[in-house]
C-alpha cells in the first residue's frame, strides 16, 4: 500500500489536529480503560510530531551507548574506512557527527564560540588522526571547549542528507565528585539534535540497570532500534533468548533489536567479503539507516502510523463498547469531533483516515 | 589449592589439641574432654566468608567453578545471559548436598542438577520462588575446610532487588574478590560497589582482572594501568591486580589461567588472618577446658610435697578464713550486681532520645532525596538505615560496654579467691587492703596480685574478647536467612544464641575454669549492637519494592522502631540476666576451688605419698603445662599473651 506524500508541513499540522482530538476527549471520558488507550494515542502522536518537526532539519542518527561497547568500531563497520577512533578509557564529551562533503574535512564547534576550526584532510586515515588528538585528550584545554566535531566525507551512505553521529559513552568511571558534565551534554545533545538513535549493547553483557535509566530517562522517545554488538558467536536460539530477557524492559514500545558484530563487519569490509559482511550483520544496519535517510520514506512511515494509529483505536473502541454492559455513548468529544470534520476538508491524509475514526 | 598454609597451621592446632584431650582423659576429666571435643568441633565448622563480587558478566559464576575445580557449571550455572539472581554459598561438607532458602522460611534440599532452576533467572524468573539463599556443601578440591564461597548476582543489572540484596550481603563478607574484565575499563557502576566494600570495612579486597584471554598483553596492561589509576583517585587502595582467565581455568588450563596464583594469595590471606583467629579461638577453647584439670594437678603436687604437720596446719587456716572469703565474696557480687545494672538503667534511659534521633536522621535524608532518584533511594534506604543507627548508637553503646566492662573488671579484682600454689604456699586472695596472707613454709609472704592460672586466665579472657568479635562476625552470617524469614520478632534472641551455647559448657560446675569468660563477653567488642545491622536485609527486600518516597518513609520509620524494640524488649533483659550469671560463675568458682584444695589437703594428711606416686603426678603437671604454654597456632605476640604466666 502507497500512503499519499504530504510534506512535513502537512503532517505536523495533521499530528496536532489528531493530538488535540485525542486528548480533548481523554478529559472527556471517565472509563479508566478508555483514558489509558487515549493516553498511549496521545504519545505515539506526541513522538511521531518530534521526530516530524525535527525532520525538517538534517536528519541525525546518533550512536549511543555505554562506553566500550564498541561504537566506534560499529561505525567504521558502517561508514566503511576505518574513520571513527577507538575511545578506550576516558574522553571528551564531545559527539562527533558525520555528514556527506564532497572533500574530507573536520570541522570543530566551540563551547559559545563562533568561530569554527576547520581542518582539510586527504583521506580516512588523517580523519582519523586529526580526531584522535581533539577528542581524546580529555585533559586538554582546548578539547574541553569543544562543544561537537562535524566530520565531512564524500561517502554514498550520507549522500541524501542524514547524519551519523557517534556520542561519548555514559557511565565511564569518574572518581572525583565533579559535576557530571559528560552525561549533561550528552543528554542535551540527544535533546536538541537528534532525530533518531541507534541504541548499541554489548551482548555478552545484556543490558544493565544504567544503560536502561539512561534509555528511559534521556533517548525512549527517539530510539526504535537496539544495536546488540559482539554477538558474532550468539547462534539464533541465543539471540532469541537475550530479546525475550530483555524485551521485559519496554513496557509499550519495543524496539527492534538488530544483532551484529562491529568488529567482523569491519574486518570483512577491509577484505570485501560480501557475504562475512552479511553475517556480521552490517548491511541490515545499512538498509535501516538508508530507509531512515530518505525523507519521503520517512514521510511515509510517518503517514502509515498515523494511519495505523487510527485504526487501532477503531478498532479497540469497537471492542470496548461491544464487551461491556454499558457501551460508550460517544467515542469522540462532540465539540472536538465537530472541529476534526471541519479540519480533514482541507487535508487529504485526514480524509484518508477519518473514516477509521468514525463511530460504527 | 586453597589449603596449604592453612592446613599446615591447622593440622599442628588438632596434634596439640590432641595431646591436651589425651591428658584430660589420663585424669578422667570427662567435662574436659567433652569441652575440647565441642571447641574442636565448633573450630571445624566455622567459616571465612569470601565473597566474589562483580558486575553482571564478570564472570564471577564462572570463577567460583574454578577454584572449586568443577568441570560442570551445576553449582554456580553459566550462560551467556546473566545468569545468577540469587546468592549461593559454598563450603565443603562430607557429602554432597544443596539446601533452597526460601523467603517464608522453608527450606527444601535439592540435587546438584536442580541448583539452576533455583538462582538463575532463566530458571527463576524475577525470583518468582521466592529464593533467599541457596547452601550447598560438598567435597570440593580447591575448597578449604574453613572456607565459604559464596557466589552473587551481578551488581547492576535491570533487577533492582538482586542491589539490594548484594548491598546487604557485602558486610558479611571476611573479604571479597572483586572481578572486573580487561574489555571495559572500570566504570562507575563497579567503583560505586566498590565503595560499598569499602564502607563495609573490608580489608581484604582481592582486585581481579578476568577474561585476559580476550585481549593481548599490552591492551591488558593498559587497562591495568587505567584501573589502578581510577581506583588511585576514588581511594580504594588495592595492593595487588590479578590477572586472570576463569574461563581458562574453568576448562582446564591452570598455568595459563593466572588462578593459580589467585589460589595462593587467597590461601595465605586465610593463614593470616581469619584462619589464626579461627585456631586463636579454638585453642583458646582448649586452655579453658584444660584450666581445671591443670589447677586440681597444681593443688595435688602442691600438697604431697608437705609434711603431714604441714598440711593440718593448712587445713585448719582454710577452715578460718572459709567463712571471710564467703562474706567477701557476697560483698563483691553484690557490688558488682549494683553496677552492671546501674549503666543499664542508663542505657535504657538513654535509647528514646537515640530513636527519635534515628528517626529524624533517616527521615530527613530521605526527604532530602529528589522525586525523580526514587530506586536509587530505595536501594540506599538500608544504608542509609544502618549508618544513622551505627552513628546515633555506638557512642551510647560504647559507654555501657566500658561501664560493663569495669563492673566485670572490678568484680575480677575485688573477688576473693584461694591458691595452693606448687612451691608449697597456701595463698589467700581478697580486696586490696584486706589482704590475709597464708604462707605455710617459713611464713613467707606469697604475692597476691593475680595468680599463677588465674592471671593466665586474664590473658586468654583478652584472647576471646578479640576472637569473639569474630564469633559474632560468623554469627551475623549464620542467622542471615533465620531473620530474613522468621521475621523480625526472634532478632535479639538470635543473636543471643552464641552466648548461650558459650556458657553452655561453662556454666556446668566442673567446667568452671579460672577465666570469667562472661568479663570477656562482656568486653567492649561491641556486641549490644552486633547484628542489627543485618536487621537491613528485611528493609532491603521491603524497600526494593517500594517507588513512593511516603512509603519507603513508613518502612524506614517501623524498622527503626523495630530495631529499638527489640533492643528493649530483648536484649535489654538478657543483658540484666547476665550480671547474676557471672556473679553466679565466680561464687561457684571460689566454692568449687575451696572444695578442691580441702580435700586435696585431706587427702594428702591421710596417706603419705610414695616418692614415684609425685613424680608422676609433677610429670603430668608440667606437661599439661608445658602444653597449654605453647599454643602452635599463635604468633609471637600472641604467645606473650597468653597462658605463659604459669609459675612453677
Amino acid at each position: 500500500m502507497t500512503a499519499p506524500t504530504s510534506t512535513p508541513a502537512d503532517l505536523l499540522t495533521l499530528l496536532g489536529e489528531f493530538l488535540m482530538l485525542v486528548s480533548e476527549t481523554r478529559a472527556y471520558h471517565r472509563h479508566k480503560e478508555v483514558q489509558a488507550v487515549l493516553d498511549d494515542a496521545a504519545n505515539t502522536l506526541m513522538r511521531l510530531h518530534h521526530r516530524t518537526r525535527l525532520a525538517s532539519r538534517p536528519y541525525v542518527v546518533a550512536v549511543v551507548g555505554l562506553t566500550n561497547v564498541g561504537k566506534s568500531t560499529l561505525l567504521n563497520a558502517l561508514l566503511g574506512p576505518d574513520l571513527a577512533p577507538r575511545r578506550n578509557g576516558p574522553c571528551t564529551a564531545a559527539p562527533v557527527e558525520f555528514k556527506y562533503g564532497e572533500a574530507w574535512s573536520v570541522v570543530v564547534h566551540h563551547q559559545g564560540r563562533l568561530h569554527q576550526q576547520r581542518f582539510e584532510c586527504s583521506g580516512a586515515t588523517e580523519i582519523r588522526e586529526k580526531l584522535e588528538t581533539l577528542v581524546d585528550d580529555p585533559q586538554g584545554e582546548e578539547s574541553q571547549s569543544i562543544r561537537k566535531v562535524e566530520v565531512q566525507l564524500p561517502i554514498p551512505l550520507l549522500q541524501q542528507g542524514l547524519v551519523i553521529a557517534d556520542t561519548p559513552g555514559f557511565g565511564a568511571a569518574q572518581p572525583g565528585d565533579g559535576p557530571k558534565t559528560h552525561e549533561d551534554a550528552l543528554q542535551q545533545y540527544l535533546k536538541t539534535d537528534v532525530s533518531q538513535v541507534f541504541w548499541v549493547v554489548w551482548a555478552d553483557q545484556g543490558i544493565s540497570q544504567r544503560e536502561q535509566t539512561s534509555y528511559n530517562r534521556n533517548f525512549a522517545r527517539v530510539c526504535d532500534d537496539i544495536v546488540v554488538n559482539v554477538s558474532e558467536d550468539w547462534d539464533l536460539s541465543d539471540r532469541l533468548r537475550f530479546q525475550r530477557r530483555f524485551s521485559k524492559l519496554f513496557e509499550k514500545r519495543l524496539p527492534a533489536f538488530h544483532f551484529v558484530s562491529g568488529l567482523k563487519g569491519l574486518q570483512a569490509r577491509q577484505v570485501n567479503d560480501a557475504a562475512a559482511l552479511e553475517a556480521a550483520g552490517i548491511p541490515e544496519l545499512e538498509r535501516r539507516v538508508t530507509h531512515l535517510a530518505d525523507p519521503a520514506m520517512r514521510a511515509d512511515v510517518a503517514a502509515n502510523a498515523v494511519v495505523n494509529l487510527a485504526r487501532a483505536l477503531r478498532d479497540w473502541l469497537k471492542e470496548f463498547r461491544d464487551e461491556r454492559d454499558r457501551p460508550l455513548e460517544t467515542w469522540w468529544r462532540p465539540d472536538s469531533w465537530h472541529r476534526w470534520v471541519t479540519f480533514k476538508a482541507t487535508h487529504n491524509l485526514a480524509v484518508r483516515i477519518t473514516p477509521h475514526l468514525e463511530q460504527q | 589449592m586453597l589449603t596449604t598454609a592453612t592446613d599446615q597451621l591447622g593440622k599442628s592446632v588438632r596434634e596439640w589439641t590432641a595431646g591436651v584431650r589425651a591428658i584430660l582423659q589420663e585424669r578422667a576429666d570427662t567435662t574436659g574432654v567433652a569441652a575440647i571435643d565441642d571447641a574442636d568441633r565448633q573450630w571445624s565448622e566455622a567459616r571465612f566468608v569470601l565473597t566474589v563480587l562483580g558486575k553482571a558478566k564478570r564472570g564471577k559464576s564462572t570463577l567460583i567453578n574454578a577454584l572449586l575445580g568443577r568441570r560442570d557449571d551445576l553449582i554456580a550455572p553459566i550462560d551467556k545471559l546473566p545468569a545468577s539472581n540469587a546468592i549461593t554459598r559454598i563450603s565443603s561438607g562430607d557429602a554432597d548436598s544443596a539446601r533452597v532458602q526460601f523467603r517464608d522460611g522453608r527450606n527444601e534440599p535439592i540435587d546438584f542438577s536442580r541448583i539452576r532452576e533455583f538462582v538463575t533467572e532463566e530458571g527463576n524468573p524475577q525470583n518468582a520462588k521466592q529464593v533467599d539463599v541457596v547452601d550447598v556443601r560438598g567435597r570440593f578440591a580447591g575448597l578449604a575446610d574453613s572456607l565459604e564461597l559464596v557466589d552473587t548476582p551481578g551488581a547492576g543489572s535491570v533487577h533492582e532487588h538482586h542491589d539490594a540484596l548484594l548491598y546487604a550481603f557485602i558486610p558479611q563478607s571476611d573479604a571479597v574478590i572483586f572481578l572486573v574484565t580487561a574489555r571495559m575499563p572500570l566504570d562507575q557502576d563497579e567503583l560505586d560497589l566498590l565503595k560499598r566494600v569499602k564502607a563495609a570495612d573490608i580489608q581484604k579486597i582481592f582486585f581481579v582482572i578476568n577474561r585476559i584471554d580476550e585481549l593481548s598483553e599490552p591492551d591488558i596492561a593498559a587497562a591495568e594501568q587505567h584501573n589502578r589509576t581510577l581506583l588511585a583517585q576514588a581511594g580504594v587502595s588495592v595492593d595487588r591486580i590479578y590477572r586472570i582467565s576463569a574461563k581458562r581455568a574453568f576448562q582446564g588450563d591452570l598455568v595459563q589461567s593466572g588462578v593459580p596464583e589467585l589460589m595462593t594469595a587467597i590461601g595465605e590471606c586465610l593463614a593470616e588472618n581469619k584462619g589464626r583467629i579461627l585456631l586463636d579461638r579454638c585453642a583458646t577453647r582448649v586452655c579453658q577446658a584444660a584450666t581445671p584439670t591443670l589447677q586440681a594437678l597444681q593443688v595435688e603436687v602442691a600438697s604431697c610435697q608437705k609434711t603431714a604437720v604441714e598440711v593440718k596446719a593448712d587445713a585448719a587456716r582454710l577452715q578460718v578464713a572459709k567463712s571471710d572469703l564467703e562474706h567477701e565474696q557476697q560483698f563483691a557480687s553484690q557490688e558488682f550486681t549494683l553496677a552492671w545494672n546501674r549503666a543499664i538503667d542508663e542505657f535504657e534511659f538513654s535509647l528514646s532520645s537515640a530513636q527519635s534521633d534515628v528517626i529524624t536522621g533517616v527521615v530527613s535524608q530521605i526527604n532530602r532525596t529528589g522525586l525523580t532518584e526514587i530506586s536509587k533511594l530505595a536501594r540506599d534506604v538500608p544504608t542509609i538505615f544502618s549508618t544513622a543507627l551505627d552513628e546515633r548508637l555506638n557512642p551510647t553503646v560504647r559507654r555501657l560496654e566500658e561501664s560493663l566492662h569495669k563492673a566485670g573488671a572490678k568484680l575480677q579484682a575485688d573477688h576473693p579467691a584461694i591458691d595452693l600454689v606448687p612451691s608449697g604456699e597456701l595463698v589467700i586472695h581478697t580486696r586490696a587492703g584486706n589482704t590475709m596472707i597464708a604462707g605455710s613454709v617459713g611464713g613467707a609472704v606469697g604475692v597476691t596480685t593475680g595468680l599463677g592460672v588465674a592471671s593466665a586466665g586474664m590473658a586468654a579472657a583478652q584472647a576471646i574478647a578479640v576472637a569473639n568479635a569474630t564469633a559474632l562476625a560468623a554469627t551475623t552470617t549464620v542467622t542471615v536467612p533465620t531473620l530474613l524469614s522468621s521475621g523480625l520478632g526472634l532478632v535479639g534472641l538470635e543473636f543471643l544464641a552464641p552466648f548461650a551455647t558459650g556458657t553452655a559448657t561453662l556454666a556446668t560446675p566442673a567446667a568452671i575454669t579460672a577465666t570469667p569468660l562472661w568479663v570477656a563477653l562482656a568486653g567492649p567488642i561491641g556486641w549490644t549492637l552486633a547484628g542489627l545491622g543485618v536487621l537491613a536485609i528485611p528493609l532491603a527486600w521491603r524497600a526494593s519494592k517500594l517507588k513512593a518516597r511516603d512509603q519507603l518513609e513508613t518502612a524506614a520509620r517501623e524498622q527503626v522502631k523495630t530495631v529499638f524494640t527489640s533492643l528493649r524488649a530483648d536484649r535489654i533483659p538478657a543483658l540484666r540476666k547476665m550480671s547474676s550469671t557471672i556473679a553466679e560463675e565466680f561464687r561457684l568458682r571460689l566454692s568449687q576451688r575451696i572444695h578442691q584444695i580441702q580435700s586435696a589437703l585431706q587427702a594428702a594428711e591421710q596417706r603419705q605419698t610414695r616418692p614415684e606416686d609425685r613424680d608422676r603426678l609433677v610429670d603430668t603437671y608440667q606437661r599439661l603445662q608445658s602444653r597449654l604454654t605453647h599454643i602452635p597456632c599463635n604468633s609471637e605476640s600472641s604467645v606473650s599473651g597468653s597462658p605463659t604466666a604459669v609459675t612453677s
